[in-house]
């Protein structure tokens, strides 16, 4: 006993002393380097298998000074995160360069994990991004990570149903529900709706989406307050019960991610599946599809009563860089070459949506990819990912929505222990 | 005790059988009295000699031990490096207000406050009653079925190996390869027992959907990968049990279940032990089946509180509660285990003081 309080005595001693309360600016300006040198690249495999080494591939091409390693993360958010936090964090600079999930600037500015890149990009650099895109990469007026990649949720539809039943693409979801309820009482589809309900990050997407629609919010415009316990969610909250059980939503959709729900889709038993751009080439694939040419893409519903389209939550990935890294000139380089018009075109071709404006709404590219078109003229919905803390928050959210479909509580009930939830989490006291 | 303390061992003192080549008469001079055996007992075997709780050694004995040590130095310092430091680490994160800088981990002041959070959250309650009711669950049941597998095994003679080869399978898969398996078989649509329980019930069942089947569900899943493990320990206790024991409480006129229940299920307490607390260990610690299974859903219904740690720590990168996770979970599991080890070593003493 004696020797662990000796051993935690010293390591206490040996700890710094400073105060919290910094910012991501406690990063110690650093001289950037020669954009030379070698650089690791960690990210998720994006668009085709092999994608990103054809990406470096090209980036080397046309900068024979910079040598640049990929390396594959596993192909789970939360994973990769726990990866990076534990090297960086422990002040390794083995990684040089990575891919940031949309929602982590916040809380990985405020941990001191990314660089802020404002200092050492030009002033008109952030000008080729959506507004909102480059926004949600800022922490405390900097941006922590830049726009590689952008996605949307989108809703997909199976054409030849409602061709033949001679039903219009639904612009509400009353009217998808009652479409979905038809299709199935035909005896042509098994289930009306499947999306991304399970407990997870997942759900927190789908439901500031279906918030949005109809005009509610999770956390008040300010940030300060849970805004989830109103009437308009209380609306969404049962309906999406209501979905459930009336059998337009398989029951199983309360344990269904991504993988789940395009599974289900692309097998032909669902009429309707809210998923990112990727499903629109997934659900085309040959191999794998039942329902080949048979999908229709359209803009998420609104609400009766709401301005439609329904908005449509704010994916994608940002390249961001490790502050211990010893080639940051050569991070830089590599970040703007992946923001440039050559790599977001490749981007484009290959099935991922891009960040550029200019190649976002290429007439040309749009053409052949009805997904990119689709997401280009999607409008947008941020999840409250300002917020540092905002992991927490959205297990607040999703925990409580998905315990209130499972039919553990009610939706009353359950809005209200999520806003208590979101409010502890607010003032810094959730676990 | 008639003797003296100089020549004596005390009767609990562990024999050391690597080193009763020393004579007893060498370690203490030449002057030696052997204590008389108290009645009932064998005689005491040889022992070291303890002056004061000392315990005295002869110069060979030290020469030995200094190079025992030497030669354990190595792996003691890998040891410390890799379980006593991080150990020691998390303690102390725990137990201060943490911070991630560019230079790496700061740690500040000395805190309770990230207990005082934990053990005010809900939602740690939660896990850790969770944890509780799914180790006391599982490793129960998987106690009586290992042990009527290993009941069945000690019958079968020549099939016996590629029995349990079989049988260790399950054991042998990696884990999240399993839950992968297992929860392909939940799936809610096309699931091989969903489609079944429709077929048998007319309704399909969700397995993951809802909280108290998924907790079933879990609890399946992992009964059915570590069942196999308790069976081959208490197959191996039984086969090391005394053959006349039986036979004498046979011909004493012992019928079948009077044997299991009073002869050999006592006897085979110290099988059992080492079983359960391997088990305990494990189910306390339990993360990857809820990880790939349900992620702690529906709700927070299946939420370890290994997977809580890791999200605090990891998701949430609060690591000062989340170190305080790791470190009342360490700590709750080690007084179980004493626990549980002192209630059952008392017993099993008894049994061989009645024997």
């Amino acid at each position: 006993m004696l020797c662990v309080l000796t051993v935690l005595g010293s390591l206490l001693a040996s700890a710094c002393g400073s105060s919290g309360g910094g910012g991501s600016a406690s990063v110690a300006p650093k001289d950037v380097g020669p954009a030379s040198g070698h650089l690791t690249w960690y990210a998720i495999n994006f668009g085709p298998e092999g994608f990103p080494q054809k990406l470096v591939d090209a980036f080397q091409r046309d900068h024979p000074g910079i040598t640049v390693t990929y390396q594959a993360a596993p192909n789970n958010t939360d994973t990769m995160r726990a990866t990076l936090t534990t090297e960086i964090s422990g002040g390794s600079g083995s990684i040089d360069v990575y891919n940031g999930d949309v929602v982590w600037p916040a809380q990985f500015g405020k941990a001191s994990l990314a660089m802020p890149l404002d200092a050492h990009l030009p002033d008109g650099y952030w000008d080729r991004f959506p507004r909102e895109r480059a926004d949600i990469a800022e922490y405390r007026g900097e941006h922590i990570g830049a726009p590689l990649y952008v996605d949307a949720g989108l809703m997909y539809y199976r054409k030849d149903l409602l061709d033949k039943h001679h039903l219009p693409v639904p612009k509400t979801w009353e009217e998808l529900k009652r479409t979905a309820a038809r299709l199935q009482r035909s005896g042509d589809v098994r289930y009306g709706y499947v999306a991304q309900w399970a407990n997870y990050e997942g759900l927190t997407v789908d439901w500031t989406e279906m918030s949005a629609a109809a005009g509610g919010r999770t956390v008040s415009r300010d940030g300060r307050r849970p805004a989830i316990d109103s009437p308009e969610n209380r609306r969404v909250l049962r309906f999406m019960r209501d979905m459930l059980d009336e059998g337009v939503a398989p029951s199983a959709i309360t344990s269904f991610q991504e993988q789940q729900s395009l599974q289900t889709f692309v097998e032909g038993d669902a009429a309707f599946h809210r998923n990112w751009a990727y499903a629109y080439g997934e659900a085309n694939n040959p191999k794998t599809s039942q329902v080949v040419g048979k999908v229709g893409i359209a803009p998420l519903p609104a609400f009766d009563g709401e301005k439609g389209p329904g908005k449509s939550a704010a994916g994608g990935w940002n390249l961001m860089v490790n502050p211990h890294s010893d080639a940051i000139g050569a991070a830089l380089t590599f970040i703007r070459w992946m923001t440039g018009e050559k790599a977001q075109r490749m981007l484009a071709e290959n099935g991922v949506i891009p960040a550029r404006s200019d190649v976002l709404h290429d007439e040309d590219l749009q053409r052949g990819n009805p997904a990119l078109k689709a997401a280009a003229d999607a409008p947008l919905v941020s999840r409250p990912s300002g917020i540092a803390r905002y992991a927490q928050l959205s297990h607040g959210v999703y925990t409580n929505v998905n315990g209130s479909l499972a039919g553990s509580a009610s939706p009353g009930s359950a809005l209200h222990a999520a806003a208590e939830d979101i409010e502890r989490v607010l003032e810094g006291r959730a676990l | 005790m008639s003797d003296t303390p100089m020549s004596s061992g005390s009767p609990d003192d562990d024999d050391d059988p690597t080193l009763s080549f020393v004579p007893d008469d060498v370690a203490t001079g030449g002057h030696r009295a052997k204590p008389p055996a108290p009645p009932g007992l064998r005689p005491p075997p040889k022992r070291r000699q303890r002056v004061l709780g000392m315990v005295q050694r002869s110069p060979l004995e030290r020469k030995f031990a200094r190079l025992g040590w030497r030669f354990a130095a190595p792996s003691l310092i890998v040891v410390a490096g890799v379980t006593l430091f991080p150990i020691a680490f998390s303690v102390a994160m725990s137990l201060s207000d943490v911070r991630v800088s560019s230079n790496g981990f700061e740690l500040s002041g000395l805190t309770t406050e990230n207990y005082s959070v934990l053990f005010s959250s809900e939602r740690w309650r939660h896990a850790l009653v969770f944890t509780v009711c799914y180790t006391i669950g599982t490793v129960l049941t998987e106690l009586v079925l290992g042990t009527a597998i290993a009941l069945v095994l000690e019958r079968l003679s020549g099939s016996r190996g590629w029995m349990m080869a079989l049988l260790l399978l399950p054991w042998a898969m990696i884990t999240v390869v399993s839950a992968q398996l297992w929860a392909y078989m939940y799936n809610g649509v096309y699931g091989v027992l969903t489609s079944l329980s429709e077929n048998l019930t007319g309704e399909a069942r969700q397995f993951l959907g809802t909280p108290v089947p998924a907790m079933v569900s879990m609890a399946v899943a992992d009964i059915w990968k570590t069942t196999p493990f308790v069976a081959i320990i208490v197959l191996a206790g039984l086969m090391m049990l005394p053959s006349d024991v039986i036979e004498a409480a046979k011909v004493d006129g012992a019928g079948g279940w009077t044997v299991f229940w009073r002869v050999r299920l006592p006897l085979l307490r110290p099988a059992l032990t080492i079983a359960v607390l391997f088990r305990i260990l494990q189910a306390f610690g339990i993360f990857d089946l809820p990880f790939v299974l349900t992620g702690g859903g529906p709700g927070d219904a299946t939420e370890s509180l290994a997977l809580l740690g890791w999200q605090v720590m990891f998701t949430n990168l609060d690591f000062g509660p989340g170190a305080a996770v790791a470190a009342s979970t360490a700590g709750l599991v080690l007084i179980g285990c004493l626990v549980f080890l002192r209630a059952f070593r008392a017993r099993v003493g008894d049994e061989e003081g009645g024997t």
